[in-house]
């Protein structure tokens, strides 16, 4: 199925702890056409893969062993402004949900379906850098 | 709130019905955060069959889609476990079990990185194949979720017992507190709080899923980590 939107010059960072769900989301972004340009498994190597790729988007799993994706978000913010952050998460109660709209960030619950998950990444990965951050 | 007068009963009953309450949102919150990602990773997996590439691709898939079967079963065993209903024990008879193949295949299960190195002779203790199964993937799974080191596997054979240690270098080490709460139902300590999504179910079951065939599940501190021993009739 060939996608309704222009992915093929977005690069994308996936940030999470479960290989099966990072093996998952590779193959489903490239069958989107986006270019998987790094894998991270806790926050602190999201914050490192960015700085060193610099892509347009970083899904980002919230809750990781060691440095979670929201220990992650301040880091990441600093060192690469012009990438935008998309929370990635199997569940998300009050609180998440509250800080992630206060830092603008949008927030995906984990689906099989990556629809959702593709459409977000086109609007903030397509968009000029300075429009990116929050 | 309690006016002069009220029984002391009641609002230790209130206090009760509020705890009950909190539990009953952490349990469901926790457990629908672990049945999430299995389910959402399978259901992904089978629609990237469609459009997989290659064979390689397709085996993959299938081979990811059965993995996380495999921990949506032993999840309800746990939660079944846990609650005491035992009608899902299995229903085999104990034999002489080779530890190794069950530790590498539980290692591949809980989604450990790379082969797991098992130190030691191959050892085979009086257990069902299937209970030995689950303690491994518990324990194996602990060690994945909770250390940021490499884990390592010992096989021991006593006299009267084989004892499997696990070995876990984790990022914040758990106070003598929380080593003596460790196998109590839904108990998480601060390290596995920040570790992320977890139960406080996978000690506690595999101790007493241990404790039926006659074995112990223990956890000491080491060095920079923790080691949980499976001891297990010989």
């Amino acid at each position: 199925v060939t996608p309704a939107y222009e992915t093929r010059a977005i690069r994308v960072v996936i940030a999470d702890d479960e290989p099966d769900v990072r093996v998952l989301l590779r193959m489903q972004l490239q069958q989107k056409g986006f270019d998987v340009v790094g894998e991270a498994v806790d926050g602190r190597e999201a914050v490192d893969v960015c700085v060193e790729e610099m892509p347009d988007v970083v899904v980002l799993d919230l809750l990781m062993p060691g440095t979670n994706g929201f220990e992650a978000i301040p880091a990441m913010r600093r060192k690469c402004p012009t990438v935008a952050i998309i929370a990635y998460t199997a569940v998300a109660g009050e609180f998440v949900r509250q800080e992630m709209s206060r830092m603008r960030i949008p927030l995906l619950l984990k689906s099989g379906n990556v629809d959702a998950l593709a459409s977000k990444i086109v609007e903030l990965g397509a968009g000029p850098p300075e429009n990116r951050g929050g | 709130m309690r006016t002069d007068g009220e029984p002391l009963e009641r609002e230790q009953a209130a206090m009760s019905l509020a705890d009950v309450d909190a539990i009953r949102r952490r349990v469901l919150n926790v457990v629908g955060h672990s049945l999430r990602t299995p389910v959402t990773t399978i259901a992904g997996m089978a629609g990237a069959l469609v459009d997989a590439p290659d064979d390689e691709t397709r085996a993959a898939l299938v081979e990811g889609i059965a993995r996380n079967a495999q921990r949506l079963e032993n999840l309800l065993d746990g939660l079944l476990l846990a609650a005491g209903v035992t009608t899902a024990l299995p229903v085999d008879e104990a034999v002489a079990t080779s530890v190794r193949p069950i530790l590498e295949e539980s290692w591949r299960v809980v989604g450990g990185e790379g082969d797991l190195v098992v130190d030691g002779p191959d050892a085979a203790p009086l257990v069902r194949a299937s209970t030995l199964r689950q303690i491994a993937e518990f324990v194996l799974d602990n060690a994945v979720k909770y250390g940021d080191g490499p884990t390592t596997v010992t096989v021991e054979r006593t006299p009267d017992q084989v004892l499997i240690r696990v070995a876990s270098t984790g990022h914040v080490l758990p106070t003598d507190d929380e080593l003596e709460h460790a196998f109590e139902l839904l108990y998480r300590g601060e390290h596995a709080v920040t570790a992320g999504p977890g139960m406080g179910l996978g000690l506690f079951v595999a101790r007493q899923l241990a404790r039926i065939e006659g074995g112990e599940v223990t956890l000491t501190r080491a060095g920079e980590g923790v080691v949980v021993t499976v001891a297990l009739q010989a």
